[in-house]
């Protein structure tokens, strides 16, 4: 590429004669070394002629494909943010114009305007602009919801601001690939053009011309024909590659292995494979261990070296026991799970250890035996039901195509057994279901269908990875019962994985734990929850926030640092660098020791383990309710707030005059928050908490109902905000990745936040910024780091400086932490805890996690569909009486304490779609304690005590209140449990 | 789905009137006085001024665009201002060709891209794709009128294999014609074959790595049964778009490879038309291929709703 362009630019002084220069005695000579490319029928020198060429050619693309890039991304940059009527008109304009192939409109421009340079260029330019225009403007759009640019609208950032510093760095990476494949396709018109006869006119030297008019004399010029072709395609094919190079660069993840790694893995595997099987002669397994994981040791080839994601492994289950594995992210427990059935990704390998499965190594097993495993003995249930099911294909099929893998496989006996396991599954309606794509179920009914699809074959050994990530705790709830029952038949062993200490808990025999790719600590779920003798574990249940109705806990017991990467392993002990506990001793790497039967520990000092349990729970002080700060001063006041999202219609809707549809996102809601103190919003996904942050913000404008500041009218609109109401409204999103530009430094992000919300003299920022660094937590120095240097701790650190940089009085934490490992998320919630105190702010904190929300709230509402159905103070709400919704949320809550405490409530149905509204109670279609048609037909009131807790529901508290308490004991104090 | 279809009906027609706008315009003003374009250099200004009458050109922009696109509409479009005879019948004669054409083209790339991607495809990264990816990518480098010149020079001048020139009678049947298109049709083959692959392979690659593979292959079915029954019922769908999309690609294509054999169709009538500066004639040819790319287009769309169960019809 470089050459052709030196070629370009210094051309002349290299091309040995002028481009139109004949030497008429020179004529159609071959290629020698007083013409390189030899001559024409005319007696020009081919290679001065097409050293000219390239000048004219890449020039000529070269400014037409610059116009065409600067245009098209203005336009594109612009559309895409502004959206609406312009950008529709714009689009379909742009569309037309697309329809219309590139060569004919070429033509045609060229048929009209005339043959010259000038007419080439502008030709390439308008052909080009409304391509580049769309991919810039689908980048734009990609962009556009992320919360840095959000955040930069709530600072009021003025428009050029946006589109050039925020946006257009982000649209860069495409764009450039983008321009590289527009001047490959433009070197490929201009030559077309040429051999039109179109384009440049002779004589001037062009490759496409040259072509042609060697054409008619290739039996006796070859050369002249050969030699330009072959330029244009070198050019053209160096600039896909280009092309390709940019674009591979930006999908750096899916980078493909080299022969010779690929190579090594393949080695690596043969090895591991027969250590395993030698592993199977060694000492006898033990009668009723159905999976021996013995020394397991499996790896990633990252970047030409071996990252460890599992090391030294070993664990056995026996048959019909759950074994629970928890860890965090980084703890290798996929990979556990994807070496056992084998499917390691391409550049992993088991290297080492032993995988045995009823006494016979798994590893190194031919092709078909190892499908005979995966299709009778071991099924992977994984997380991600929609992703894990074939989208094209009705699941009643993919259920039965197991089937007829099996003996007795004939059609109505597969389809009667399909019908079989999904009922089992507990789905309702399974002659209708199967006949259903994926996508037309819900999450909870396609991971239903995922855990029938793996009983089908009746395997020994179900791998459970995550099977309830992601679903909303209702549904997670009922989909454990149905693993719990499944489970407890005992007819199976399993392997439940899950970063979730509760959801574990419920299920499993015994637990493991692990942690950056080693085993630490395994042994009965009592022992370990309620006996830990692992530093780690002791750490990770003492940062898990809890159910507290009597008082508000401080600050949650908390580690230090982050889960080590497997290529930075620290020296001795993985835990060493965040234990309270290390000593030098830990510097050397302790066993895997088994004190009494059954209590496996990794740890030096495992007898004074119980002294740091002892002091982490003593040091979950609790706290005084906040009341003492408390003022009656309302930050922030809601009173029935509305927003609603039209729905496009069709234009036979218009027609026919349908009403005019929306999604009732958010249904009246009223409430205040008082200054110094933190109300929590509790709601499962389609509630409209997230809307109700938005339409405070401004970012999703409300349609009704009144929002008010400090007292004061606030307009719905973000852009009719003024600046220092601006800056008293700060948040926090959930997706620490999106929260910040990746383009700019933390510093820049700062600095520009500050500058536009708080009135700073320039000299003093540096120091400002120094000190909300400090402030959350991190040094000064991370000013001068990228976001993509930091882990989602560090950005979400950050991201919360950034909402305090202004002061601000109120702060909107939407799923803060939710995205956050265990041991993350409670240094986080200490630490927005810590500010909040310091600053007396108000906070909103949205959160679908319970837990959570009894931790960091002062007061708490819970929301359904729209609406809020109770409210109160943390007590209250967490105390009956209950709203039947919160009741059923309560009951729902995978805890790590109250393991069966609770009578069960599970609720049926889907959440009811927010455009048709349910009359009535919203709740009424799921609720289990309907009490009649009063419940569809009236929307229940508010029925307030005398303190201040509100439920909306037709039933009378006190009638609420008794048929609640009679249960099992409700949600009591559990604070010294885990002590 | 009815409704669906009619939107996207809506929006074909919502295409055309834009594109007509648009060739209308380029050909029609850009040019300058089409009355003085059309007459000898020495004519008078009064012959000027009634050549403009007679022609319409002195009526509002609006009412000359009205009575164009009525005119084709219905079926008139015009007499050609170089041969002064009716657009219509040529352009008919040129299309006809032009579509036995694409359609050899079409029928010899569809199967051998889709094959030779899928084949790169389930092979990443060993030789099989090495080997595709590397033909693919020096056919992407290859222009069509050097394909098609080089084509020419090996298989017709010095192996004698096929005609060199494709000078079609009128009238002619298509296996008459066939031997003919051979050799232009392998060249626009060679151009769709470079594209094509390309996107099948990156498709299958992608597909492949989905999460439901897993779950096929972990229930213990057989390569063979994933690939065909999970893997390729998913990746090939999107080629059915890209197979519109490379219409136009095909479109541009024949206008060169026509020129390259002199063949007889929609490409070589309008480059002469443009050389007359022939401008009903180039509406004409402009128009019916705008025509074809956005009915394809159209087609597409239904075909990929009615394969695709997973559409959203919003």
């Amino acid at each position: 590429m470089l050459l052709f362009v030196l070629i370009a630019i210094f051309g002349p002084w290299l091309s040995p004669y002028g481009p139109t220069q004949m030497i008429v005695a020179d004529a159609r000579q071959g290629p020698s070394w007083s013409h390189w490319f030899g001559t024409d029928l005319l007696g020009r020198d081919v290679f001065s002629r097409i050293i000219h060429g390239a000048r004219s050619i890449l020039s000529l693309t070269g400014l037409g494909a610059l116009l065409a890039v600067i245009a098209g991304t203005t336009i594109g940059l612009a559309s895409g943010y502004w959206g609406g009527l312009p950008d529709e008109i714009i689009m379909r304009v742009f569309d037309s114009l697309l329809a219309i192939p590139a060569l004919l409109l070429a033509l045609v421009l060229l048929g009209a305007v005339g043959r010259s340079q000038g007419s080439v260029l502008i030709v390439i330019a308008v052909v080009y602009v409304p391509v580049v225009a769309r991919v810039v403007r689908s980048e734009v759009l990609a962009v556009k919801s992320l919360g840095y640019i959000e955040a930069a609208r709530l600072r009021g950032e003025h428009l050029a601001y946006m589109l050039f510093r925020e946006i257009l760095p982000s649209v860069l990476p495409a764009l450039s690939v983008e321009a590289a494949l527009r001047f490959s396709y433009g070197i490929f018109l201009v030559a077309s053009l040429g051999y039109l006869g179109v384009g440049v006119q002779p004589p001037t030297p062009d490759w496409g011309l040259m072509v042609k008019e060697a054409r008619g004399t290739v039996g006796l010029t070859p050369w002249a024909l050969y030699f330009p072709a072959g330029a244009i395609s070198l050019l053209v094919i160096g600039l896909n590659l280009a092309a390709d190079g940019l674009k591979s660069a930006l999908q750096s993840a899916s980078q493909s292995l080299s022969p010779r790694e690929r190579a090594r893995i393949q080695e690596a595997r043969r090895n591991g494979a027969a250590q395993s099987a030698l592993g199977n002669e060694g000492p006898p397994v033990g009668q009723a261990a159905m999976l021996t994981v013995r020394n397991l040791t499996a790896a990633y080839r990252v970047k030409g070296q071996w990252a460890d994601a599992l090391r030294d492994v070993s664990l056995e289950i026996r048959a019909g026991e759950t074994l629970g594995v928890v860890g965090e992210s980084g703890s290798g427990k996929s990979t556990l799970a994807l070496a056992i059935v084998q499917y390691l990704s391409s550049n992993g390998a088991v290297r080492s250890g032993t995988l045995l499965f009823g006494g016979e190594s798994i590893l190194g097993q031919s092709r078909r035996a190892l499908r005979t495993l995966r299709r009778e003995t071991i099924a992977l249930i994984p997380q991600d039901p929609m992703a894990s099911l074939n989208p094209s294909i009705r699941v009643g099929e993919q259920i039965a195509e197991v089937l007829r893998l099996g003996p007795r496989s004939r059609g109505e006996e597969v389809d009667h057994r399909v019908i079989e396991l999904v009922s089992r599954v507990r789905i309702s309606d399974p002659s209708r279901v199967v006949r259903q794509l994926p996508h037309q179920l819900s999450g909870g009914m396609q991971q239903r269908i995922v855990i029938a699809m793996a009983l089908a074959a009746n395997p020994k050994l179900l791998i459970l990875d995550e099977p309830t990530t992601g679903l909303d705790v209702t549904t997670e709830a009922a989909i454990l019962d149905l693993v719990g029952e499944l489970l407890s038949e005992k007819t199976r062993s399993a392997l439940y994985i899950s970063h979730d200490l509760g959801v574990v808990a419920r299920v499993s025999d015994r637990i493991a734990v692990l942690y950056a790719g080693e085993l630490l600590e395994m042994g009965p779920v009592s022992q370990v929850f309620q006996a830990s003798e692992h530093p780690y574990t002791v750490g990770l249940l003492a940062s898990i926030p809890r159910f507290s109705n009597q008082t508000k806990i401080g600050e949650l017991p908390s580690m230090a640092g982050s889960t080590p990467s497997p290529t930075q392993l620290p020296e001795g002990c993985v835990f060493r660098p965040r234990c309270p506990m290390a000593t030098p001793l830990c510097l050397e790497r302790p066993e895997l020791v088994s004190s009494q039967p059954e209590h496996d520990v990794r740890c030096h000092h495992r007898q004074r383990v119980a002294t740091l349990r002892h002091t982490l729970f003593a040091a979950t002080q609790p706290q005084s309710d906040a009341a003492d700060q408390v003022t009656d001063h309302a930050i922030l006041d809601l009173r029935d707030l509305e927003m609603r999202f039209p729905i496009r219609r069709s234009l036979r809707q218009i027609i026919s005059g349908d009403s005019k549809k929306s999604v009732h996102a958010v249904n009246g809601v009223s409430l205040s928050i008082r200054s110094a103190t933190t109300l929590g919003i509790v709601g499962e996904s389609g509630s409209g908490k997230t809307t109700l942050v938005r339409s405070i913000l401004g970012l999703s404008p409300h349609v009704g109902g009144r929002l008010l500041i400090e007292g004061k009218d606030v307009p719905a609109a973000l852009a009719k905000r003024q600046r220092s109401l601006l800056g008293q409204v700060q948040a926090v999103s959930q997706n620490p990745d999106q929260a910040l530009n990746p383009h700019l430094s933390i510093g820049a992000s700062l600095r520009r936040q500050i500058l536009r919300l708080t009135p700073t003299s320039r000299h003093k920022i540096r120091s400002s910024i120094d000190e909300l660094l400090t402030q959350v937590g991190l040094t000064p120095d991370y000013a001068s780091r990228f976001p993509p240097q930091l882990s989602g701790g560090e950005k979400q650190r950050v991201a919360i400086a950034r909402a305090i940089a202004s002061e601000s009085s109120l702060l909107l934490c939407d799923e803060a932490t939710s995205s956050l490992d265990v041991s993350i998320q409670a240094r986080i919630l200490n630490l927005l805890a810590r500010v909040q105190h310091d600053m007396g702010r108000a906070t909103l904190f949205i959160t679908h996690d319970l837990a959570v929300v009894a931790h960091v709230a002062d007061e708490i509402g819970v929301m359904y569909l729209g609406k809020l159905v109770e409210t109160g103070s943390r007590r209250q709400v967490l105390e009956p009486p209950y709203h039947p919704y919160t009741e059923a949320l309560l009951s729902a809550y995978p805890s790590i304490d109250g393991r069966d405490q609770y009578e069960a409530i599970r609720l049926s149905g889907e959440v009811p779609s927010p455009v048709d509204l349910p009359t009535g109670c919203p709740f009424h279609s799921r609720c289990p304690r309907l009490i009649g048609p009063i419940c569809e037909s009236l929307a229940p009131v508010w029925q307030m005590s005398e303190s201040g807790h509100a439920v909306a529901c037709h039933i009378p508290r006190d009638e609420l209140a008794m048929i609640q308490t009679m249960r099992v004991g409700y949600l009591g104090s559990n604070a010294e449990d885990g002590a | 789905m009815g409704r669906f279809a009619l939107r996207r009906l809506g929006f074909l027609f919502l295409t055309l009137l834009l594109t007509s706008i648009i060739i209308f315009s380029v050909t029609q003003f850009l040019p300058g006085d089409v009355a003085r374009i059309l007459l000898p250099r020495d004519a008078s200004e009064e012959a000027i001024a009634a050549k403009r009458e007679d022609l319409g050109l002195n009526r509002s922009a609006l009412v000359q665009y009205g009575s164009w696109i009525k005119g084709f509409i219905v079926g008139d479009w015009g007499t050609s201002f170089a041969w002064d005879i009716p657009v219509r019948p040529r352009v008919i004669e040129g299309l006809i060709n032009s579509l036995m054409l694409a359609a050899v083209a079409l029928v010899l790339a569809i199967p051998l891209s889709i094959g030779l991607g899928v084949w790169a495809g389930l092979a990443e990264g060993r030789w099989p794709d090495h080997l595709i990816s590397l033909i693919s990518l020096s056919l992407v480098g290859l222009p069509e009128f050097v394909t098609g010149v080089l084509l020419i020079e090996w298989l017709a001048q010095r192996l004698r294999w096929l005609p060199a020139i494709s000078s079609i009678e009128p009238g002619s049947s298509f296996v008459e014609a066939l031997p003919f298109l051979i050799l232009p049709a392998l060249t626009a083959t060679f151009v769709l074959l470079a594209y094509l692959v390309r996107l099948t392979r990156a498709e299958v690659i992608e597909q492949l790595n989905r999460p439901y593979v897993r779950t096929a292959v972990l229930k213990g079915l057989s390569w063979p049964t994933v690939v065909f029954r999970h893997v390729l019922r998913n990746a090939l769908l999107p080629t059915i778009t890209v197979l519109a999309i490379s219409m136009g690609w095909l479109i541009g294509g024949l206008i060169v490879i026509e020129n390259v054999f002199n063949y007889p169709g929609l490409g070589r009538l309008l480059l002469s038309a443009i050389d007359h500066r022939d401008f009903p004639l180039i509406q004409a040819i402009a128009m019916i291929i705008v025509l074809g790319v956005v009915l394809a287009n159209f087609a597409a769309d239904l075909l990929y709703a009615l394969l695709n169960p997973r559409i959203r019809y919003d």
